[in-house]
Parts: structure tokens; C-alpha cells; sequence
């Protein structure tokens, strides 16, 4: 595995950290799908 | 200070709402777009003093004894959680409707502000208020408001007076109506009723002159003679709901479209010219083709969806849909459905989950159960994709894939909501009276809000859910069993192969026995767009992305050969996708709202039957038609609608005897 590729899987994997990482915030902030939280108790707004 | 904004359905609460707190909550030009209260702290530029000040937009009710759900939120909200001042938001065109909870509203001790709201619109039409004498009349302060206005809305003054009469705890004293407070019995409550009436029509009298008497047909009613008339009502529909597709998937959504794929096209290109030929195939692979290319791909419809979007948006603030629930009232009546479901069922074509959310306000807990049931089946944002990626594939971007999905859906809900009654035995009906919004030109400020948002949530939700589950996918097809890396001639050897294909054998009477179809079809039950991604990803749709051609993927001719279906197996597998239940997050949506796993479940398996049922027969009419001879699978196919069908039948019968015999009782009792 060369350094390019160590690169690449670190920014894979930051990439997938970040989404996941928003996705539970936004189930612990009652929001059933991200990206909009049209479904959410304590934050509802406009859902896309 | 907690204040409340409270008022009759369509006075424009939530419009004012965002205009005090600068939120953008989604409003409507039609009643029922606000099913719970939402909160937020009042803008800067009309609180100067910086006072503590806590809005709280609640949603619309006619009474304060609740008719439905979302009325009961007003309710419990105005007497248990005590607000300190309440801004009562009376429609200025229509005061005598308004009042009715205006009065009863002045009886609870709370202090009232009156916002006379949409007076630009009573300005138009020539009528006039006096608002010193409807304020002494009802004993409380009255301003005039335009909410829709930036500038000179009076929202500065109203708020002043909201302040100070909160601050002044003082109790509001209620205009002598001669009602009596502890009635009890139907024949008080009626007698109530009469003298809160003759009140109304007295202040009523003696404020607002008229130019037009409401006994003369109007321009407004004119046109409503055209477009809510039971016959040319329809293909007015149509003819629009057309236009707008056309609009967004052939005339101007392609031109966007177009340049927009061309710059996911530079970046995957720069990314991989970054990355040079040092890189590992693979982690390349998972990088480029994993989540730039298959988010890209979906990301790739954006432009589409923002001009179909603004477009129902515009439709949506002139007050044509709440002529589409008049027109298709009557059909859905027929069903056991009002046209109250149809209201959900638009809200449904942006996002299932909102949409299901608005069946609150059907008070029948049978209609509401099937209209939560049914309103997935309404081509949502997130199914667009699909539908776009197909109809440019494999129809040339023919408008009518998108029209015919529209209205396949609404039939779909029809011959469905036929189904459950009798499996319910449940035939009562009820009755449907809307207060029709007046029509006026739609804002494109409101829409091109309406649109970003909408965009934003589509964005945020490529770059999570989709990202991941593209990952993953991606991953998942370049491993087999053993962990090695699946030789590029035998893909059917890794792992989401293996996953997939058990569940493609079911799916070759449909036309798609595809492992990779079957792939995309599973995860679409996380996020519907996974779908477009998952076929990105599977088939590394991505490469032949061309910018010069119109289809947003490029190269239909290609693309359509690689996907190795019919154009029949394609709409059949459009169909199945469109009708087999919705995201997870909408069954959520759906359990909730059912408050019955017996409903929930119940409905998981009917929009699974159905999906499969119309892709069978769409797959195999369709190659009966093209070819002459039936569809792949037939038989084993032919075994599963059988049973499908069988079951419904016998749920429908067994309905219908149950619904005989509490008739028959219910006589005998009699």
C-alpha cells in the first residue's frame, strides 16, 4: 500500500465518520431521516 | 414572555411565524399545513428592547372545542400551558368566519392581541374595516398586518402592544356575549352558539362595508366554476400536472441538469487525475466510483427535482391544490376516503414523512389509518430520481413517465383504499367542507425559499445516508465471502452478489431478476434515491457520464444496455420501486400515526403485494404487447400474484361478513 492509497482510505474513511457521525445527531435530535427534520418533535422545519 | 399565535386554518399563522422569527417553516395557501406547534424566539429587528420573547406557532383550529388532532394541540396548548399574551390571527377577508374562535378566546383571562391579517387582499377588493370599533367591540387591541410583506406589515407595532399588555398582567376581560360559562347540555352549547353568532354578525354589521356583497359571483368564482368543476377539473389536472413535469424533467430541468452533471464530471475527473495511477485500483475504485460516483449520481437529479419543486410550489401558493382536493373528492369518496386524504397525499409528493404526518388532521381512525397507508404510494423527492433515471434511460426523457407515475399513484390509492374497506368492513362516511383559499399570484421569493431548503435536505442526505450506503455497496461488490477481492469478470461471486441474488429469483417475473436490481431495491427501503446510487455504484453508471447529452446519466443507449433490461422490465421495475413500501423512516412516520402494529404491518404487506402485483402485470402485458409471447417466469410468477390476490380476497370477504353482522345487530338493537 503505497502513501496515496493510506490517503485516500483516511479521507474515505473521515468522509463516512462525518456522515454517520451527523446521521446519529440528528436521530438523538429526533429526526427520523438527515437531511431535513420536517419529522422532528423538537425541531420541526420544512422537509425535503 | 410566551406568546402564542393562534387563529383559524389558512389565517396565515405560520406566515406571520416566520416573519416574526425569521424561521422558513413551510406554509401553504390552503388549510391544515400546520399539524403541531412549533417555536422560536423573535427576530431581532422587531424585538429592539431584547426582551425574552418565545413565539409559539400553533396549528389552526375553528373552536376551541377540538374536531381534530391537530385543533386538540391548540387547544391543550392555549388552557394548560397558559401563554402570557395570545396574538389571535383573524383573516381580514373573511372576519365573521374568524371571530367565532376570536370570542371564545377573549373568555379565557389570557390577554388577546388581534393581528388583522392578508389586509392587503381586503385592500384589493375594496372592502374596508373600522378597527377602532372592532377593537372596542371586542375589548382588546386590533392592528393591521400583511405578513407577506417585508416592510410596513405592522408586525413592529403589534409586537409593541403584545409586550406591553404582557407585561402589564392584567386579565383579559371578555365582551359581554350573555353566554353562559359552565354549559353543559346540547340544548346550552346550541343556545351558546346563538348568541356567540348574532354577537358576531352585530360587530360584523356594524365594522366592515363590503364593495362586492358575498351574494355576487366573483372573478375567483368564475374561474372556480372551470378549474374545481366534477368533470373539467380533471383533465385541468392533468393538463398541469403534465406541464410540470415537462417543465422540469424535458424543457428547462435539463438544461441545469446538464451543466450540473458536468461539474460532478470535473470533479470526479480531477479527483481521479489527482489520485494518477499510483493508487490501488481498489481504494481508487471505492473512492471515485464508491461515493463521488454514486452520491454524484444521485446529486445529479438535483436540478430536476428544484425545478418540479419550485413549480408544485408556485401551484401550491396560488391555491390550485386545494382545488385538486374539491375536484378529486368525489372519487375518493367513493372509496371511503374524503378529500381530506387527498391534502396529505400532495404534502406527500415532497416527502412521504410530512405527508404522513398530516393525516392527523382525518378525525375517522379508519381513514386515517389508510390514508397514512396510502400516501407513500404518491411519488415523493426522493422517488423522482428513480422516475428521471429511467424515463431518460429508457424513454428519452419522454414527460409522460413522471405524468403517468402521478397519476398511476393517485388510481393505485383508489383501487387500494376500495381494498381496505371491505377488509375493514368499515363503510361509514364522512364529509368534506374546505374553505377554499382565495386564488392569488404565487410569490417566487416564498417558492424559491421553499426550493433551497428543499435542495439543502436532498444535499445533506447524499452527503450521509447515500454516502454510506454507497460505500458500503461498494465495498460490499468488490469482496467475496473469503475477503478477496472479486475478480472483475465474476462480480456475481462477491458478497452483495450473494446478498442479492436469493432475492432476484422473485424478482424474474417481474422482469429484473438481477442481483444488482435486487441490490438496489433493498437499499432503497434506507433512502428511495440509494436506488439510482446502488445502480451507479453496481454498474458504474458513473463512466459514462456525458455531458453533452441531455440524459442526465448520458448515453441512455449505453446506459440502458449495460442496465441489460427491457424497456418493459425497466417500467415494471420503476413501478415496483414507486409502489412497495417507502423508506424506514416513513414507516416510522406510518407507525406512529396507525398507533397499531396490527395497521402497520398490515400495511408493509399490502404496499409489498401491491408493488409486486402492478410490476408483474406491467412487466408481463407489457412483453406480451412489445414481443408477442410472455415475460420470463410467468408461471412462478403467475403462483405468487395468485396468492397474493387469494389472500386479499379472502381478508375482503371475511370483512365484509364481519361488516354484515354488526349491520345486523346494530338492527336488532335497534
Amino acid at each position: 500500500m503505497s502513501t496515496v492509497d493510506f490517503i485516500v482510505i483516511a479521507v474515505v474513511a473521515a468522509l463516512i465518520a462525518l456522515a454517520i457521525v451527523k446521521i446519529v445527531r440528528d436521530k438523538k435530535k429526533g429526526v427520523k431521516c438527515s437531511g431535513c427534520s420536517g419529522c422532528s418533535d423538537k425541531h420541526p422545519h420544512k422537509c425535503g | 414572555m410566551k406568546i402564542a399565535l393562534a387563529g383559524n386554518p389558512n389565517s396565515g399563522k405560520t406566515t406571520m411565524f416566520n416573519a416574526i422569527t425569521g424561521k422558513i417553516e413551510h406554509v401553504g395557501n390552503w388549510p391544515g399545513v400546520t399539524v403541531e406547534k412549533k417555536e422560536g424566539d423573535v427576530k431581532q429587528s422587531l424585538n429592539p428592547r431584547n426582551e425574552d420573547l418565545v413565539v409559539v406557532d400553533l396549528p389552526g383550529a375553528y373552536s376551541m372545542s377540538p374536531y381534530t388532532s391537530e385543533e386538540s394541540v391548540t387547544r391543550d396548548f392555549v388552557q394548560n400551558e397558559k401563554p402570557d399574551v395570545i396574538i389571535n390571527i383573524v383573516d381580514s377577508t373573511n372576519i365573521s368566519r374568524s371571530l367565532y374562535f376570536t370570542t371564545q378566546l377573549l373568555e379565557l383571562g389570557i390577554p388577546v392581541v388581534i393581528a388583522l391579517n392578508k389586509s392587503d387582499l381586503t385592500d384589493k377588493k375594496g372592502n374596508t374595516i373600522d378597527v377602532p370599533a372592532l377593537s372596542d367591540a371586542l375589548k382588546c387591541p386590533v392592528f393591521v398586518t400583511v405578513s407577506t410583506e417585508s416592510a410596513n406589515n405592522g408586525l413592529l407595532e403589534l409586537l409593541d402592544a403584545v409586550i406591553t399588555l404582557g407585561k402589564s398582567n392584567k386579565k383579559q376581560v371578555a365582551p359581554n356575549i350573555g353566554v353562559a360559562k359552565n354549559a353543559s347540555t346540547k340544548e346550552e352549547f346550541e343556545k351558546a352558539d346563538k348568541k356567540r353568532y348574532a354577537f358576531i354578525n352585530d360587530v360584523v354589521t356594524d365594522v366592515e362595508r363590503r364593495k362586492v356583497s358575498s351574494e355576487k359571483q366573483t372573478v375567483q368564482d368564475k374561474a372556480d366554476r372551470i378549474i374545481a368543476h366534477k368533470w373539467l377539473g380533471i383533465p385541468i389536472f392533468v393538463a398541469i400536472i403534465w406541464l410540470v413535469f415537462s417543465i422540469s424533467q424535458t424543457w428547462v430541468g435539463p438544461l441545469f441538469a446538464d451543466i450540473f452533471v458536468g461539474w460532478i464530471d470535473k470533479v470526479y475527473e480531477s479527483v481521479a487525475s489527482l489520485l494518477g495511477e499510483d493508487v490501488n485500483p481498489i481504494v481508487g475504485a471505492l473512492l471515485l466510483d464508491g461515493i463521488i460516483g454514486g452520491v454524484g449520481a444521485v446529486i445529479g437529479f438535483l436540478p430536476l427535482i428544484m425545478v418540479l419543486f419550485f413549480c408544485l410550489a408556485l401551484l401550491e401558493d396560488s391555491g390550485y391544490m386545494a382545488r385538486v382536493a374539491i375536484v378529486l373528492d368525489r372519487f375518493f369518496k367513493k372509496v371511503g376516503l374524503s378529500g381530506r386524504s387527498i391534502i396529505p397525499m400532495i404534502i406527500g409528493t415532497g416527502c412521504g414523512i410530512p405527508g404522513v404526518m398530516a393525516t392527523r388532521t382525518i378525525k375517522n381512525e379508519r381513514q386515517r389509518r389508510t390514508t397514512a397507508m396510502l400516501t407513500p404510494f404518491m411519488p415523493c423527492g426522493a422517488k423522482l430520481p428513480i422516475i428521471a433515471l429511467f424515463a431518460g434511460v429508457f424513454f428519452g426523457d419522454n414527460s409522460w413517465v413522471g405524468t403517468s407515475m402521478y397519476f398511476l399513484g393517485i388510481i393505485v390509492i383508489i383501487i387500494s383504499a376500495l381494498i381496505i374497506r371491505r377488509i375493514t368492513g368499515d363503510y361509514s362516511k364522512s364529509y368534506f367542507i374546505m374553505e377554499l383559499p382565495e386564488y392569488r399570484w404565487p410569490s417566487i421569493k416564498r417558492a424559491s425559499i421553499s426550493v433551497l431548503m428543499r435542495a439543502k435536505a436532498f444535499i445533506i442526505k447524499a452527503g450521509t445516508i447515500i454516502l454510506v450506503c454507497n460505500a458500503a455497496v461498494q465495498i460490499l461488490q468488490t469482496f467475496d465471502w473469503q475477503f478477496q477481492v472479486v475478480a472483475e469478470t465474476a462480480p456475481e461471486t462477491s458478497i452483495l452478489a450473494g446478498i442479492a441474488s436469493p432475492l432476484a429469483i422473485l424478482f424474474i417475473p417481474l422482469g429484473f431478476g438481477l442481483w444488482q436490481f435486487a441490490a438496489a431495491a433493498v437499499t432503497g427501503f434506507i433512502a428511495k434515491e440509494n436506488v439510482v446510487g446502488t445502480l451507479a455504484v453496481c454498474f458504474s453508471i458513473t463512466n459514462f457520464i456525458d455531458v453533452e447529452e441531455l440524459a442526465l446519466v448520458g448515453g441512455s443507449a449505453e446506459v440502458s444496455a449495460i442496465f441489460g433490461i427491457s424497456a418493459v422490465a425497466a417500467l415494471s421495475y420503476l413501478v415496483f420501486n414507486l409502489f412497495t413500501p417507502p423508506c424506514f423512516a416513513a414507516i416510522g412516520a406510518m407507525r406512529s400515526e396507525m398507533e397499531s402494529s396490527k395497521w402497520l404491518w398490515g400495511a408493509v404487506g399490502f404496499q409489498m403485494g401491491m408493488g409486486y402485483v402492478i410490476a408483474f402485470i406491467v412487466y408481463q402485458i407489457g412483453t406480451l404487447i412489445t414481443t408477442g409471447t410472455l415475460g420470463e417466469g410467468f408461471i412462478g410468477g403467475l403462483i405468487a400474484v395468485a396468492i397474493i390476490v387469494g389472500y386479499v380476497v379472502y381478508l375482503m370477504r371475511k370483512g365484509s361478513k364481519s361488516a354484515q353482522i354488526s349491520a345486523g345487530m346494530q338492527a336488532v338493537k335497534a
